[in-house]
């Protein structure tokens, strides 16, 4: 299996970075392209 | 053409090399300043001549050590007196310790990565939030990993310091929900990297 190179990883972390992102306490999974949300203190 | 992010401030840890060399890099791209720390003073002059090259944003190298915590609140002293504000922190300086069973580890080895993976981004937040908080749009990423929630065997240092980072992240971006800023941790998976190579050397490919 070939392992993805850091700069493909680096384009995902740069739209995390815009000014316009609205997302906030929730992680993002290379791997999977997708954000996710964690659980909430209940 | 304008870039997406043009006129904004990023810094960048562990910008000598791996994915904080390529985030720098490509935060420039976009049109940032990138204020790019990391010990290896070669790696961020190559990063510099690469920015250069791309012909679109701009850099200050700071060559630094994350383990040093008076620097990183000196760090935050300098942009305030340059720039006033912050609006990027990529916090992804980081390192992996010695891949062994817990009971095996030498305390030295726990304290270096505790101290670099989060005591670290901790004193990042703590250095760099009033500055953020003068952006419009302050940004924080902070580099996670999926040992975080596998704890893989023999990964111990490594995924508890991720670990907290984590929790660090979602601490953070509760107590900055009323404000501009928005934090995200960032899982990037086994990527073609030194310390993967150091981690696993007979599967980086």
């Amino acid at each position: 299996m070939t392992l993805p190179h850091p700069s493909e990883v680096a384009a995902k972390i740069v739209p995390l970075t815009d000014p316009a992102y609205q997302e906030s306490g929730r992680l993002f999974v290379f791997r999977e392209d997708k954000l996710k949300d964690y659980r909430l203190p209940e | 053409m304008s870039k997406s992010l043009e006129g904004r401030l990023a810094v960048v840890t562990g910008a000598s090399r791996g994915i904080g060399y390529f985030t720098a890099l490509a935060l420039a791209s976009e049109g940032a300043h990138v204020i790019a720390c990391a010990r290896t003073v070669g790696g961020l002059e190559e990063l510099d001549d690469a920015i250069k090259a791309d012909g679109n944003g701009s850099a200050t190298l700071v060559p630094m050590d994350l383990a040093d915590m008076g620097a990183i609140d000196r760090l935050g002293g300098s942009i305030f007196k340059r720039w006033g504000k912050l609006d990027i922190m990529v916090a992804n300086a980081g390192v992996l310790g010695v891949v062994s069973p817990l009971a095996h580890l030498e305390a030295k080895v726990f304290e270096q990565v505790m101290t670099v993976n989060v005591t670290a981004t901790w004193r990042l937040i703590r250095s760099l939030e009033p500055l953020l908080l003068q952006s419009d749009a302050g940004r924080g990423v902070l580099i996670s990993s999926g040992v975080a929630h596998t704890c893989r065997p023999f990964w111990g240092a490594y995924a508890a310091s991720k670990s907290a980072v984590e929790a660090l992240g979602r601490t953070w971006a509760g107590e900055t929900a009323h404000t501009p800023i928005k934090v995200t941790n960032f899982d990037p998976g086994r990527t073609r990297t030194a310390m993967r190579a150091q981690a696993a050397p007979a599967k980086i490919r």
